[in-house]
């Protein structure tokens, strides 16, 4: 049902330290406990086994995954590594936290289980992310301290941005310098915002103007290419997608994959199973079922007639419209959270979908440019170059060996 | 008849061929999946799933590498396909699609999601050619075609190498190397015989049927492409004129002058490297 490789997007815990407007998560009070979490482990590993899958990514997040004790995710490591070695399993752990409980004494945990690496979240300006007693300033204040003294411990640290009409207001390149240049990070994507969740008056107004969404994506293209690309810095989902464009390879986000539902599941700390965490503790109606009630992973996911929604969405929505872009075998439809929290039904195309057509014929345009400029860098190498031709050449890309883009696990879509 | 015979048989006598190379098919991926546990899977050459309908579930952890087929009858029921792509982690996957008014949107939506293609070609009506040049189009041109799509690969690599290969070779329907078992058990070449009335041995009729429109000084008697089709497109009705046939071919062989060119272009900087 899966393949040959399962992820599971878990949360332990359904609690959070902050109190963003547009939070697509209907927060509790509940945590997973060890005894629980080791009845899950089991759970997915039978399934694993029912279904010959031997590698499974387990992507931490909540809630805010640091609102659990560190003796807790210690206790958890062991209980899985020691479960994956009786079962056979290659078990790997992604690690998205808000960063605001963030302490030195989480890095010896963050290197071993979750190899260095740990994925946040800021949009620049930050305007709908805030503390409980606090201003979005304020949050975004402890959240620069905090990201930066990781980064000096030498934790990899990426981070996923949320537009919203200030960005569109401020440009591409103040919000590419923010990210680069003014937090140092070298890794960044960006996520169109969608109103998941409880109703509030912020959510109202997260829609942006498609025309001018898609015309900042590719602003960020080329602010990339001038100052990112030959520089090591990664900018999501265009670096990716200039990579599929080039070589036909590039690891593309979740929104745009043949269908989410092959590819990952959600479990939250009550033990309810959802296609992925924007739908796990906010939707009810889309829950596939409680694991700590199931005997069978496999049995719940099979008879669940809200994942036979997820399943059968691709195959309600392309023929409506999709099968006739040229971007079909990218995009697949889009996103169903994005199209039912817009909608009120997964089964139509994604309400980005003009965005995104913007997004792909940028990345075209950019992989086509950079193949020219390598041909015509090899033929200036050669001397085989006129000197018209050789004007045409960016200079980054001149004689300077083109870099090989980072690759990147399956993006799951984390919470804003 | 040679040793190397490969028999496209139902998946019910599978015990009756035992020990021959074998293309087994089904309407049921369990029937498919029970005969990769009962039969030598070193025997099955590939498997054909003849129904999108079928629950694919079976095929997802068993006999793993054994190449699949499904065959897509009627290809306004695209969209089925998204139900396969688990399959791709375990089999290599080929979506046969025959070529009937339409039949372009699902070699689309294949190829969109990485599978090989192959088209199920007749005698394809002038109306037909024109959707058959679309998707020519896609394949030689578009950057999300990743998979071959046959009989445009086969010939494009055909006509680069300068080796001529059969189109009933290619659409595995050369009776020297591949027999079709119906139902009842009866031999014939391929699924679109079954019924017809073949004279002679199986094993040469394409032979004595090329030579006989030569003979006759058919259409096929002054084709350039005659040597990679061998009148394929002349069974059932050897009256069917190949003009949009021919701008295929002839699509293709300009198609493979561009290749050498380019990689001619190249090798030349490589040298000067």
């Amino acid at each position: 049902m899966m393949g040959n490789h399962f992820s599971i997007i878990l949360l332990p815990t359904n609690k959070c330290n902050v109190n963003c407007e547009y939070c697509f998560e209907d927060k509790t009070d509940d945590r997973m406990s060890l005894d629980q979490l080791s009845t899950v482990m089991s759970k997915v590993f039978d399934y694993m086994d029912e279904s010959s899958i031997r590698g499974l990514t387990i992507h931490w997040q909540g809630g805010e995954i640091m609102t659990m004790p560190l003796e807790w995710f210690e206790g958890a490591h062991d209980l899985i590594q020691n479960a994956a070695v009786t079962r056979g399993k290659v078990v790997e752990h992604g690690l998205q936290s808000n960063l605001i409980g963030y302490h030195a004494r989480w890095n010896n945990l963050i290197q071993e289980m979750f190899g260095n690496a740990v994925g946040t979240s800021m949009d620049y300006p930050n305007v709908h992310r805030k503390l409980f007693n606090g201003s979005a300033s304020d949050y975004t204040r402890i959240w620069k301290y905090n990201v930066q003294s990781a980064l000096s411990a030498g934790i990899n640290i990426g981070v996923i941005a949320v537009p919203n009409q200030s960005t569109l207001d401020v440009g591409a390149e103040e919000f590419y310098s923010y990210f680069v240049d003014e937090i140092g990070v070298k890794s960044f994507q960006v996520n169109t915002p969608f109103p998941g969740g409880e109703e509030n008056d912020t959510k109202k107004t997260l829609g942006l103007d498609i025309e001018q969404l898609g015309q900042f994506f590719v602003d960020l293209t080329d602010v990339w290419l001038e100052r990112g690309y030959n520089r090591g810095v990664s900018v999501g989902p265009v670096d990716e997608l200039v990579q599929r464009f080039t070589d036909g390879g590039g690891c593309l986000p979740c929104i745009w994959q043949s269908n989410c539902a092959d590819e990952f599941i959600s479990i939250d700390a009550r033990g309810f199973v959802a296609q992925c965490d924007c739908w796990v503790t906010s939707y009810p109606e889309y829950f596939f079922g409680n694991i700590y009630e199931n005997d069978s992973l496999g049995k719940m996911l099979l008879e669940s007639s809200a994942r036979r929604r997820f399943v059968e969405r691709p195959g309600v929505v392309i023929p409506k419209d999709c099968i006739r872009c040229d971007y079909l075998s990218i995009c697949h439809g889009g996103c169903p959270v994005r199209t039912y929290t817009f909608s009120g039904t997964m089964f139509e195309k994604d309400p980005y979908c003009g965005v995104y057509l913007s997004i792909f014929r940028k990345a075209e345009e950019a992989a086509a440019k950079l193949a020219q400029a390598r041909a015509l860098n090899k033929q200036a190498q050669t001397g085989s170059v006129s000197v018209s031709q050789r004007k045409q050449i960016p200079e980054d890309t001149l004689i300077t060996n083109l870099p090989i883009l980072p690759s990147r696990l399956v993006q799951i879509e984390r919470r804003h | 008849m040679t040793t190397s015979l490969v028999y496209n048989i139902p998946a019910k006598l599978i015990e009756t061929y035992r020990g021959h190379n074998l293309i087994v098919r089904s309407f049921s991926s369990f029937e498919l999946a029970n005969c990769f546990l009962r039969a030598d899977i070193t025997d099955i050459r590939f498997a054909q799933l003849l129904s999108v309908e079928s629950d694919t579930s079976a095929l997802e952890g068993s006999g793993e590498g054994i190449p699949l087929e499904i065959f897509l009858e009627d290809p306004e029921q695209y969209h089925q396909l998204y139900r396969f792509v688990n399959l791709l982690d375990s089999h290599p996957v080929r979506i046969a699609i025959p070529v009937v008014a339409g039949f372009s949107d699902a070699v689309k939506q294949a190829s969109s999601l990485d599978f090989c293609v192959k088209l199920e070609l007749f005698q394809p009506a002038e109306s037909l050619i024109d959707e058959l040049e679309f998707v020519l189009d896609l394949y030689l041109h578009r950057i999300y075609i990743r998979q071959p799509i046959d009989f445009f690969q086969t010939t494009l690599l055909s006509f680069y190498r300068d080796e001529p290969v059969s189109l009933w070779q290619i659409a595995e329907e050369n009776p020297e190397q591949v027999r079709y078992i119906t139902d009842e058990g009866e031999e014939t070449i391929s699924k679109r015989f079954v019924g017809a009335r073949i004279e002679g041995e199986i094993g040469n009729f394409t032979e004595r049927f090329s030579q006989k429109l030569i003979s006759e000084r058919r259409e096929c008697h002054e084709c350039e492409f005659f040597n990679r089709c061998n009148g394929y497109f002349k069974w059932p009705d050897r009256n069917y004129r190949c003009d949009g046939i021919k701008r295929i071919f002839h699509t293709l062989k300009r198609a493979t002058q561009e290749v050498r060119q380019d990689l001619a272009a190249y090798d030349a900087l490589e040298v000067q490297a």
